[in-house]
């Protein structure tokens, strides 16, 4: 027997229910090519999907030529498109990973699908995971997509003479790859593996991981022909990039712009009305600008003066997305006084007055939050977990005084410090430090330190920052993610064995779903009870997006989210597949 | 020619023959050229202006505990983003911080930094010119090679260096800014020194048998003193906006303790909506600068041996 | 003269030396890992991988040592906010971007601020002279982003004439430009100024009017050359400052040049590229101060360099 896992709804499925939800899936984006793709198992042409595909613009689309999806991106961050090349250099926010297909992919509602893989099943252990992987996916230099590419993607991955910036990803997942990242094995002893033939990959696991697919939605492959031949920055620039995903990169101006066109070869199972995404670099500063001015199509994150304007002028362009459901918080060094007496954390967490940071403050881009995992992340639990870091100022004083803080001038003077916040996070951190002052009558400053220097100096050990204020937003929709941020030893100085435990098993439990939900809001109820952070919001991206950017994603899903949300337009999502630009688009943009 | 000089007693005596000034006669010389100094400041309208400015700015930043209309530290959530009325004369912030009350402590901390690291400026620069302009030869060149190895060196390395050396802090941020801001104001002595040296006054003085450093300081440093001027009030502002920089990057001066630099710097993001959150701190920033202006043209031409 | 610049050259090197070696030391000293943007912390393995894969395990002597080696041989390495390309590519594809909106700024600024430098003080203590003197402290304290901000509401999103940022065609300069030439057009006003009245109070000056010379002539001769020596000295070394570029100019008005890199290279904690452009900036200050100095020969025939 076989097993299946959506890890997002926490239910075990039978093999049959996701080819169900596939063929859905499939048949709202055009039955023609639902049929094409389950179907013709071999040979499937080309010329056909084509054909589907032009079939599936709606009446109100612009013209072929005019489908311009226009995006812009961090001019920080553009060094590549490929997560295994490296995450955090990535194009941000915009179009990254869409030069070739990841085993599976998610749709708007966060249930998994094929992509890369057709299907897939674990042993009953849940150790040996094997993916069929799609025969018929071509990459534009002509060889197949084989198991061979994933298995020197994720060999890439490991190697510990690429370093990647995400190793610690698959730590303890994929058998072999803490050796393989120290070097102490060869790569080659991975435990990921052709199998039976070229289109059949055997992923396997230290420990059962009910949570693999889910993990694997990054899992773009590279083009191991291409790695060879020009090594893995091929895909910063045309001339050397190959693609076996739904575009190609035709244009790389460094600094200023991407342009993706429609890869015509392309065989896999998304459907993608828009013909060329271009991808504009520019600080963030000036996104707003650009979008006034129509340069862009969609961006998020406007600042809050920004945002105040769009409320005046054009409203009905505002949407309130998940984003990666982070969580912004305050946090203690636990074992640095008077952070060390739980009383002194629990005054902390009843002085910030979140309902008023809402109101005056975050406006469509966040919610109140009193606990860590968001509305709508498996396993969230807010409602029950609300009262116990709730604002009540006068408990607040109380405990502070319980502390031994009668009198809180004896309190010693605190610095916050925040990590490279925007324009929001500056005023919401300065907020709930002026309501410390107010609420506790304790000396708080805040202090805004460079994305560098604050890690280096959280992640030190002991930890350098005694008071700070971050965020963390999910890498995979597993609570297991979310909360392993507070496991003993990683980002921050709280330890908690009750805790610890009840994560890592919940991590591979693969009996009832609902007894595996159980243990993660166990754990969570444990650290938010403990306070080694008091948690202030979660974070609700506000989207702007032109009222030309039609599609699906303009109805609500089944979580009542309207957004081009997570994981954006990439190859990770059938976000792209839901999106194209309207006839009373302006013609011309994304050209200069 | 002695005419033109009978203003400055050191150059008279210099250039009229009387070898040696004895003390008394020296300090009551002067008292009276100080004495002459200020009534032709005080003669000068522009000048007084600014100085009645500056002192303004200078009674802002040392009266804000007590005339600011709320505390430092005080912020109403609830009163946030509201535009400039008689409650608010300046409004209030994005977390409901007073603006008004921001400006008055923002003055008091740009003026010290802007001051302090300017002094520092000075304090390294001016000697050094001095140095380089008097001697010429290897120590000019290697206060030169020094001053090449700082205009080279990146600013916000050197303050994230002291910074995690020694801590942040507006007295590290001083010391950052003054370190890194003398190199104009030496280079700018040292030339003036380079044409003063050679002019005749100064030859005869060191004909006299005036002692090298007394030639500098008495009779060279006076008449280089007017483009000083304007290189240190164009300074000050300079350094209020690094702060604003350095602040910016975290290594700069902690909130809730506003600075006017920061201010504006802050502001860039409303200036679309909340036009008053830039406005009152730039308004500022170009009061002091004017009144420094106004002030270092009526020094220049008070203590300017030449002009009358 | 000849064995003076000779000997200027010589220094100039031993700054680079100077300059690199403390710049390389402080680099190392200053917290933050080129390689640790990330939101975990890395596992110690890639740690010590990714010491390995840029040379950070050896010691810093021998990184120091390597690097002057290779930077002898023209390899400046790669820069790690761009790694497919070299420092100097990227120096070389930047740069110039940077140099046309500088060039135009200095063909700007400096004529514009000397004739109204001019002008203010021939026309001393009158309203021509206020109103410049205002006109030219608002430039001073009014940040570049600030009036970036402006110029592109105006022109960009309300009156629609140019574009609100990018390259490419001219009209991507003139807002750049303009927003780029404010600060040294009343720089130079404002030392155009003072170094007239300075002059045309100094002692000289008056015996050459005195003598009879027409004031015509005390004004164009004695006057401009004198002046010329504290102007040359603060307002030519602005000349290499703005040409390396302004970050603020460059993000806001979306300029693919070099001036944002000496502000990111620190932060990113890009050695390379530190490095790089502290001995570029050595290189261009060095040589403008020496023609600084060479010009004060030429203005001042009694200086003489030693």
């Amino acid at each position: 027997m076989s097993r299946d896992h959506r890890p997002d709804s926490g239910e075990v499925s039978s093999r049959m229910n996701l080819l169900g939800q596939a063929m859905r899936r499939r048949s709202l984006l055009g039955g023609a090519l639902g049929l094409a793709g389950t179907l013709a198992i071999s040979g499937r042409m080309p010329g056909a999907v084509r054909a589907a595909q032009d079939a599936a613009l709606p009446d109100d689309a612009a013209p072929a030529d005019q489908q311009v999806f226009v995006m812009v991106a961090n001019v920080q961050t553009d060094k590549t498109p490929d997560f295994y090349e490296s995450v955090y250099e990535r194009l941000s926010e915009a179009a990254f990973d869409i030069l070739s297909e990841p085993l599976v992919r998610l749709d708007r509602n966060f249930e998994i699908g094929p992509a890369g893989a057709l299907e897939w099943s674990s042993n009953d252990e849940g150790t040996v995971w094997t993916f069929k992987l799609d025969p018929d996916l071509m990459w534009s230099d002509g060889n197949p997509v084989t198991a061979n590419d994933w298995v020197a993607t994720f060999r890439y991955g490991a190697d510990p003479a690429h370093a990647w910036d995400f190793t610690w990803y698959f730590q303890g997942v994929i058998k072999g790859w803490n050796e393989a990242i120290a070097g102490e094995i060869p790569l080659e002893e991975l435990g990921v593996r052709v199998g039976e033939n070229e289109h059949e990959l055997i992923i396997e696991t230290e420990a059962p991981a009910p949570y693999l697919p889910a993990m694997l939605l990054y899992s773009n492959t590279l083009s191991a022909a291409a790695l060879e031949a020009h090594g893995p920055l091929y895909n910063s620039t045309p001339e050397t990039s190959v693609t076996s995903g739904p575009f190609k990169l035709t244009e790389w101006l460094i600094d200023q712009k991407v342009t993706f066109e429609k890869n015509p070869d392309y065989t896999g199972n998304l459907v993608v009305p828009v013909e060329k995404a271009v991808v504009r670099l520019a600080d963030p500063a000036t996104y707003f600008i650009m979008y006034q001015n129509n340069e862009i199509d969609y961006m998020q994150y406007p600042a809050p003066a920004d945002l105040i304007i769009a409320q005046s002028d054009f409203p009905e362009q505002i949407y309130s997305s998940v984003g990666d459901f982070r969580t912004y918080y305050l946090f203690f060094d636990v074992n640095t006084p008077p952070f060390d007496q739980l009383e002194v954390r629990q005054a902390f967490s009843h002085a910030i007055d979140r309902d008023a940071l809402k109101a005056q403050i975050l406006g469509p881009a966040g919610v109140p939050a009193y606990s860590w995992l968001a509305p709508g992340f498996p396993a969230a639990n807010g409602e029950e977990l609300s009262s116990i870091q709730n604002f009540d100022p006068d408990k607040a004083k109380e405990l502070l005084a319980a502390a031994g803080f009668e009198d809180p001038g004896a309190f010693p003077p605190q610095v916050m410090q925040v990590r490279s916040p925007t324009p929001l996070v500056k005023s919401i951190s300065q907020a709930a430090a002026a309501m410390l002052r107010e609420n506790l009558g304790i000396q708080v400053e805040v202090q805004d330190v460079d994305q560098a220097t604050f890690m280096d100096a959280l992640t030190k050990k002991p930890t350098e920052i005694p008071l700070g204020f971050v965020s963390y937003g999910m890498d995979y929709l597993d609570p297991s993610n979310m909360l392993g941020v507070w496991l003993s030893g990683g980002r921050h100085s709280w330890s908690n064995e009750e805790f610890d435990k009840l994560v890592k098993d919940g991590a591979s439990f693969i009996g009832d779903p609902a007894e595996r939900t159980k243990m993660f809001q166990d754990a969570e109820r444990i650290l938010v009870e403990d306070v080694p952070g008091v948690f202030i919001y979660h974070e609700t991206p506000v989207q702007l997006i032109k009222p030309w950017v039609k599609g699906e994603f303009i109805e609500p899903d089944v979580n009542g989210i309207t957004s081009l949300h997570w994981p954006g337009y990439t190859a990770m999502s059938t976000v792209p597949a839901e999106l194209y630009i309207g006839a009373d688009a302006p013609a011309g943009r994304g050209d200069s | 020619m002695g005419a033109n000089l009978s203003s400055q007693p050191s150059l008279e005596s210099a250039t009229l023959g009387s070898p040696v000034l004895t003390p008394e006669l020296e300090s009551a010389r002067r008292v009276s050229n100080s004495r002459r100094a200020l009534r032709r400041f005080l003669r000068q309208k522009l000048a007084v202006v600014g100085m009645v400015i500056t002192l303004f700015l200078i009674a802002i930043a040392i009266l804000a505990p007590v005339i600011a209309p709320t505390s430092i530290d005080t912020a109403d959530v609830m009163a946030a983003n509201q535009f400039p009325s008689s409650a608010y004369p300046f409004g209030t912030d994005g977390i409901g911080r007073n603006v008004l009350t921001r400006v008055m402590f923002g003055t008091r901390t740009s003026l010290i930094v802007g001051f302090a690291a300017v002094g520092i400026a000075c304090a390294i620069g001016i000697p050094l010119g001095l140095a380089a302009g008097l001697r010429g030869g290897w120590v000019d060149f290697v206060v030169m090679r020094i001053v090449e190895v700082m205009v080279a060196f990146p600013g916000i390395l050197f303050a994230m260096f002291l910074v995690s050396v020694t801590g942040g802090g507006i007295r590290n941020i001083i010391l950052a800014i003054g370190v890194t801001t003398w190199v104009t104001i030496c280079r700018l002595t040292r030339s003036q020194l380079f044409s003063l040296r050679e002019q005749e006054f100064v030859q005869a003085a060191r004909s006299l048998g005036v002692p090298e450093w007394q030639i500098a300081i008495r009779h060279m440093l006076p008449n280089a003193i007017a483009p000083l001027i304007v290189v240190i009030t164009l300074a000050i502002p300079t350094a209020i906006f690094a702060e604003a920089g350095l602040s910016f990057l975290g290594i700069g001066i902690n909130e809730p303790t506003p600075s006017l630099g920061k201010m504006v710097a802050d502001s860039a993001q409303y200036i679309r909506v909340y036009w008053y959150l830039g406005f009152f701190p730039t308004l500022a920033i170009a009061l002091a600068m004017l009144g420094f202006t106004f002030v270092g043209d009526g020094l220049r031409d008070a203590l300017d041996p030449r002009l009358n | 003269m000849a064995r003076y610049i000779l000997g200027r050259l010589l220094g100039l090197v031993f700054v680079l030396f100077a300059v690199s070696l403390i710049t390389f030391f402080m680099t190392r000293a200053v917290p933050g890992d080129p390689f640790a943007a990330g939101e975990r912390q890395l596992p110690e393995a890639t740690r010590i991988a990714r010491a390995a894969k840029y040379g950070f395990d050896q010691p810093l002597i021998v990184q120091y040592s390597k690097y002057v080696w290779n930077v002898l041989h023209g390899d400046f390495g790669v820069p790690f906010q761009s790694p497919t390309q070299t420092v100097v590519d990227l120096i070389k594809q930047t740069w110039p971007i940077t140099l046309r909106i500088g060039a135009l700024t200095l063909l700007i600024s400096y004529p514009l601020g000397i004739a109204l430098g001019l002008l203010a003080a021939l026309r001393r203590n009158t309203w021509v002279d206020y109103f410049i003197t205002f006109g030219s402290t608002l430039g001073m304290v009014l940040p570049n982003f600030v009036v970036a901000i402006w110029l592109i509401l105006v022109f960009s999103v309300s009156l629609d004439w140019l574009p609100s940022g990018g390259w490419g065609t001219p009209q991507h300069l003139i807002l750049p430009v303009i927003a780029y030439s404010l600060l040294p057009t009343s720089l130079v006003a404002r030392y155009t100024r003072v170094s007239l009245l300075e002059t045309m109070g100094a002692d000289h000056v008056r015996t050459a009017r005195a003598k009879g010379l027409s004031s015509r002539r005390v004004m164009t001769w004695h006057v401009a050359r004198n002046a010329l020596i504290p102007f040359v000295t603060v307002m030519i070394p602005e000349i290499p400052n703005i040409l390396t570029g302004s970050i603020f100019i460059e993000q806001i008005f979306r300029v693919p040049g070099l001036g944002r890199f000496f502000v990111t290279s620190t932060l990113t904690r890009d050695y390379p590229m530190i490095l790089a452009l502290v001995l570029l900036v050595a290189v261009v200050w060095g040589i403008t101060y020496l023609a600084t100095d060479l010009l004060y020969t030429l203005l001042d025939p009694r200086i003489r360099l030693r």
